[in-house]
Formats: structure tokens, C-alpha cells, sequence
């Protein structure tokens, strides 16, 4: 087999899946689009242009727990190493948490912790 | 490590790297683009799982932990610049936002 | 892991860390926004100092090979801080004209520069991993700061799409080369693979990904998409930085990967190599020609300089290693200080097209005669570093039996006259609407001199400057076997 065989097959495989999935779901799907259906729908209510009032704020929550959820992971490895590591880990560890906080001390002074 | 059999974490590997570029090239969301490149590199991490129990290596969960690390701090950024770009014109689709051409 | 002493030999990088928090706490406190630059420029020299002082002249791995200091890494560390104490000095004037937050600016900057002396100093994939995406996470941040601006947003999108997807294709690379080698350092792959090269095609797709991804990173064509959008978009002297700094990191990083780590198969990767030199040059170079917009010349003008620079690459040889490096840090020095006459014009023009520099060589006569100097330089004309650079990248590949690729890259040197002399012309040959003079702040003032400064001293001084930097191995010492 040539080198660079597999390669090609790789490539292809990238290509093949793409369009299948987007076959399959032309094929599944049924669509009948009608003026009623693809105007945006609100409770009955004719609805305004979607404007201003972006809750930035989930995403916001979503962007802090990401952070201090691989912060916990983090954490958690050198938790279960605690006693091997010694006093080295807690130094290193301690560091790791200094840079941490200051981060959080950053977020804060900005009002990132302001959720009212 | 026997009784390990290796080819099965490949090729979920491979599937899932695949479907991380197919969803990078079809959707159109930055928010979905983002989800398929995590996938990515969810792929790479895997594989790096599998061959490090073959080797009975330490490097590649440490690398694989690392990939975590550096993707959620990635998500992080994305997630910001998307609220910046909602903020700014309400497009959060890659398509309409065109205002570098040349 | 004890504490041994060998955390001396990356205080450079622990201090630049360390005045980048520095610098965010003093853009906290101080309402100046002109001390965390002073900080930045402080902690930098401090770390240029330590390197120079304490850790040039060693040849060491630490940590469990997690960390490598030798002369090529020292070499390249200096370079990135110089890069980073100059954009620090040519950004003080925009920070404050743009209301940008100068703490978080110059933290950015600095935690970039950490991660870019990571890539050059390590042999070990994982510590190259973090290095790559330390100065990457902080350069999205960076192309979007301008938060008012939609087309810097725009670029920070489509730079942190395009950026995560290269990093995903690297990891999957990485994880690929682990897999068939047993190992993530780069020695010990390529003792792995010196007595033959199991599983060839998985390694070759590994190294194909590889490529592509550090393609992207060095904006190679056909991976070039995102460079002329974000050196646009972006803020101008974060564009400075990305082009010279981000693109010498990448290819500090290309070198030790393929180099040291994938010499088994360096048939198969030179071929890449020179494929995309010969096509980045051209796309670049004729891209180049129709572009009105300063910037965006510049733009494809950094494309067809990683072109040039690639040859150096593809040939492999010490020669063309120490040529490209002579190379990077001409084209940085003259770079960033183009980019300060860009940033004093964007000043009064915000659109930053070429027609802008109308009559700058009777409003600002000095300023238009180092833009000159600098022009000259990218064509490559002595007695300026850029002939040097091209001279001896061109060298490197009549040498290395590849004159074919030499004869490519002086055809595009030659078709990349026009655009950088329609500069030249533009700014003394066509009339502007005004004659009043362009007061420059002190800080583009002085990163324009330095700038010019150093592209004449390499342009005539270039023997000992490539002595100097032939000194440096790829392959440190310490590897007896190397290549």
C-alpha cells in the first residue's frame, strides 16, 4: 500500500461524513415552509425586533464556571498526590492559587461577581 | 496490557475528529462552530488517553488533562468575543460578519 | 521534582510572568495609563538581563526534559523580549488615543511573549503544546481589545476560530507522532524512530497535520485565511507583534519539531515544505500588488516574507537554519517600525490607505525616509538587512542542490518591487491635501529610530551578525546523535 494511502482515506472519511449527514437529513426531514411558519412566534404577540437586551449575563456564568471548573480538576489531581508531593506540591500549589485569586480579584474589582 | 485493544479508541478517535471538522465546515453558529472544534480536540485527548494506557505512559494524561485546561480557557475567550459581537450587531452567524474584505 | 537551583534558568520567563500581573495591578490602581507600560518596559529589561547574565552560555535539560536551555532557545528568547519592549514602546501613544485598557494591553503582551519563550525553549511536545497556546489564548484576547471597533471584534472571531481549529489539527498531530513514537519529547521520538519508522503512514499523517497546523500558525498559504483579516483588524501595534514575534515563535517551534524530532522522515516533509514556500511567496507576493489598504499590503507582504523565510525550512541545513533566524529578526526590526509610521498616520487618517502617505516626505521628512529605509529593506536592497536576510536564505538553497527554489524566490522579490516602491513614490512624489507637519509621539519616534537603526547595523554588519547566530544548533549538543 502506497504511504500515503491512508491518508487519502483519512480524507476522504472527513469528506464522507459531512456530506452524508447533510444528505440524511434532506432526505428525513420534511420541510413546508409557509409564510406563517417562518415568521418568529411569540405567545400570539406580534413580535418587535429582536434588539438591545442581550442576558450577557448566563453567558457571562458560563464563562466563570468553565474556569473554576478545570481549576477544581486541577485541584483535585494534586489532592489525591497530597502526601507523595509534600511540601513541594503545596508550594507549587500555592502559586498555582496566587495567580488563581489574583485573576478573581481582578474580576471582582471589574464587578464580574455583580449578578443582581 | 494485554487485553487492551487499541483500535477501537482510534477509530472513535478518528469519527469524532472527523465529525469536529465536518461541523466547523457546515454549521454556520460560532457558538456550534466552537462545540465542533472542542470535539477536535476531544478526539486528539482520546487518542492521547488510548496510547498512553498501550505505553503505559504517564505523558499523555497529562497532556490530555492539559488539553482540558487550555480548551475550557479557550471556551472562555470564545464565549466572550460571541457576547461582544451579539452586543455589537446581533449576527452570530460567521456569514454575517464581513467587514475585513480584501 | 526538588527545588534544585534550575528555577534559576527560567526566571526570564517567571519575571515576565510576574510584571505582567504587576502590570494588570497597576492599570487597576493608577488612573495613568502610561504605568503599566513603564512596568512592562521595567520587567522586560530586567528579564532580558537575567537571560543574558545568567542563562546564556548553558546547555541543560530540566524538569524531566519539560524545559531546554540552550543557544538556540536564549537567542530566540531575546529576540521575543526585544519584540515585546518595542511594541511596548510604540503602543503608549495608541493605548491612550484608543481608550484601550492599558493594564490588561501589557499583560497580554507579556503572558504572549511567556508562552512564545516556552515554544522556543523546549524539546518536549507538551510544554510546546502550552507555550503555543499561551501566546495564542492571549493574542485572540489582543485583536479583539479595540471593543468599539466591529472590525477588530470580527478579527478576534475569525482569528480564535481559525486559531482553535489549527490547535486541534496540531494536537491531533502530536497525538499521532505519541502514538507511533512511545513518547511526547522530541529526542526520544526520533530514537524511536532512527532504526526504522513503524506504522509509516500514521506518522506521515501525523506530520501532515502537524504542518498544517503550524501552517496556520505561520500563515502559510493555503492556511493564510485569517493573516490578512486580523493584521488588519487588529489593534496596530498588536498587529506588529503577531507578524513578527507570533511568526518567529511558530517557526522556532517548526524547527525543533521536524528538525529534532522527525528527521526519519525529512524526504517526506521537505516536499511540504517546499510546496507552500513556492506557493506563499507567489499568492503573497501577487495578493500584495492590488491591495490600496496599507495595512492589508503589509499584510500579505508578512505572507510572502513566511514564504521566503519557509525556503529555510524546506532546505534544513545549518546554513538555512542560522539564515532564517538572521532573517526573522531582520524582518521584525523593520517590521515594527513600519508599523510605527502606521500607527502615527492612523492617527490622522483611519483608514489607513496607502493614498494616505501622499506628501509624507515634506510632512514628516524623517519618518518618510526611515518608511523608505524599511521598504527597501522588505524588497531586499543593500545595504539593508532584508537583502542579507534573502541573500542568504538564496544561498542556503543553491547550496543545498535547490536552485530552482532560489531562482522562485528572486522572481518574487522582483515581482514585489511595485508595492512597496508605490510607497516610496506615493510619499514623495504625489502631492498631499496638506503640508502641515505630523508631530510624532515619543514613542513611535524612537521605535521608528531603533527600528532603522538596527536594519542598517545588520545590513552592514551582517557577517558577524550571522557568526553570532551560526553559533546556535537546532539539535542541541547535549543530544549527541542529533541529525
Amino acid at each position: 500500500m502506497h504511504p500515503y494511502a491512508p491518508l487519502l482515506i483519512f480524507i476522504g472519511l472527513a469528506l464522507l461524513i459531512p456530506v452524508a449527514i447533510s444528505v440524511l437529513y434532506s432526505l428525513v426531514s420534511s420541510r413546508r415552509p409557509d409564510p406563517v411558519k417562518s415568521t418568529p412566534y411569540e405567545s400570539g404577540y406580534p413580535t418587535p425586533p429582536i434588539e438591545g437586551r442581550f442576558p450577557a449575563k448566563f453567558y457571562f456564568i458560563a464563562m466563570l464556571f468553565v474556569i473554576f471548573d478545570v481549576e477544581a480538576a486541577a485541584m483535585y489531581s494534586w489532592a489525591v498526590l497530597l502526601r507523595e508531593l509534600g511540601a513541594y506540591g503545596l508550594a507549587a500549589m500555592a502559586l498555582f492559587l496566587i495567580v488563581f485569586i489574583l485573576g478573581d480579584l481582578y474580576v471582582w474589582k471589574k464587578g464580574g461577581f455583580d449578578w443582581t | 496490557m494485554p487485553g487492551f485493544a487499541i483500535e477501537g479508541y482510534v477509530i472513535v478517535s478518528v469519527v469524532l475528529f472527523a465529525l469536529g471538522i465536518a461541523g466547523v465546515l457546515v454549521r454556520r453558529s460560532p457558538l456550534v462552530m466552537l462545540m465542533a472544534i472542542e470535539l477536535m480536540w476531544g478526539a486528539a485527548a482520546l487518542l492521547f488517553l488510548a496510547f498512553a494506557r498501550q505505553f503505559a505512559l504517564m505523558d499523555g494524561h497529562v497532556f490530555s488533562f492539559l488539553i482540558l485546561v487550555v480548551g475550557a480557557a479557550e471556551a472562555a475567550i470564545g464565549l466572550g468575543l460571541i457576547v461582544l459581537l451579539f452586543r455589537a450587531r446581533e449576527a452570530v452567524d460567521v456569514d454575517e460578519v464581513r467587514e475585513l474584505r480584501g | 521534582m526538588p527545588v534544585d537551583g534550575s528555577l534559576r534558568l527560567i526566571l526570564p520567563e517567571i519575571i515576565v510572568a510576574g510584571t505582567g500581573l504587576l502590570a494588570l495591578t497597576a492599570g487597576l490602581v493608577s488612573r495613568r495609563s502610561r504605568l503599566p507600560g513603564f512596568v512592562s518596559m521595567l520587567g522586560l529589561a530586567a528579564a532580558a538581563y537575567f537571560l543574558l547574565a545568567e542563562v546564556a552560555g548553558e546547555t541543560t535539560q530540566i524538569w524531566s526534559g519539560t524545559v531546554l536551555v540552550d543557544g538556540f532557545s536564549t537567542l530566540f528568547k531575546a529576540v521575543f523580549l526585544g519584540i515585546a519592549a518595542l511594541i511596548a514602546l510604540v503602543s503608549f501613544d495608541y493605548i491612550e488615543r484608543n481608550g484601550l485598557p492599558a493594564g490588561e494591553f501589557h499583560l497580554l503582551v507579556l503572558l504572549a511573549t511567556v508562552g512564545m519563550m516556552f515554544m522556543a525553549g523546549s524539546l518536549n511536545l507538551i510544554t510546546i503544546y502550552i507555550g503555543l497556546e499561551c501566546l495564542a489564548l492571549a493574542s485572540y484576547a489582543l485583536t479583539g481589545m479595540l471593543r468599539g471597533s466591529a472590525k477588530s471584534t470580527e478579527a478576534s472571531l475569525k482569528y480564535i476560530l481559525i486559531g482553535a481549529i489549527s490547535s486541534g489539527v496540531i494536537l491531533f498531530g502530536m497525538s499521532l507522532v505519541f502514538g507511533v513514537a512511545g513518547s511526547v519529547h522530541l529526542a526520544e521520538i526520533n530514537a524511536a524512530l532512527a532504526g526504522g519508522t513503524p506504522m509509516l503512514p500514521v506518522l506521515l499523517a501525523g506530520m501532515v497535520f502537524l504542518v498544517a497546523g503550524l501552517g496556520v500558525k505561520m500563515a502559510a498559504v493555503p492556511f493564510h485565511m485569517w493573516a490578512p483579516d486580523v493584521y488588519h483588524g487588529a489593534p496596530a501595534p498588536v498587529a506588529a507583534f503577531l507578524i513578527t514575534a507570533s511568526e518567529a515563535a511558530a517557526f522556532a517551534a517548526a524547527l525543533r519539531i521536524f528538525l529534532v524530532g522527525l528527521p526519519a522522515i525529512q524526504e517526506h516533509w521537505t516536499t511540504v515544505f517546499v510546496a507552500l514556500a513556492v506557493i506563499t511567496m507567489t499568492f503573497g507576493n501577487v495578493t500584495a500588488i492590488v491591495q490600496t489598504n496599507m495595512r492589508r499590503m503589509l499584510a500579505y507582504s508578512a505572507v510572502a516574507q513566511a514564504g521566503y523565510v519557509m525556503v529555510g525550512l524546506a532546505v534544513a541545513s545549518e546554513r538555512a537554519v542560522s539564515a532564517m533566524i538572521y532573517y526573522l529578526i531582520a524582518y521584525a526590526f523593520a517590521t515594527i517600525g513600519a508599523f510605527a509610521v502606521v500607527i502615527l498616520l492612523g492617527r490622522y487618517h483611519p483608514a489607513e490607505d496607502i493614498a494616505d502617505y501622499r506628501g509624507l516626505g515634506r510632512r514628516a521628512p524623517l519618518l518618510a525616509l526611515t518608511l523608505t529605509v524599511f521598504m527597501l529593506s522588505f524588497i531586499g536592497i543593500p545595504p539593508t538587512a532584508g537583502f542579507f536576510g534573502k541573500f542568504y536564505l538564496f544561498q542556503s538553497a543553491v547550496a543545498a542542490g535547490m536552485p530552482w527554489l532560489a531562482l522562485i524566490m528572486v522572481l518574487n522579490s522582483m515581482v514585489s518591487i511595485p508595492y512597496y516602491w508605490g510607497v516610496v513614490q506615493t510619499m514623495y512624489l504625489r502631492e498631499g491635501e496638506t503640508d502641515a507637519p505630523l508631530p510624532a509621539p515619543a514613542g513611535v519616534r524612537w521605535t521608528a529610530a531603533i527600528g532603522l537603526a538596527a536594519t542598517l547595523i545588520l545590513g552592514l554588519f551582517p557577517d558577524q551578525v550571522v557568526q553570532l547566530v551560526s553559533a546556535v544548533q537546532v539539535v542541541p549538543a547535549l543530544l549527541s546523535g542529533g541529525l
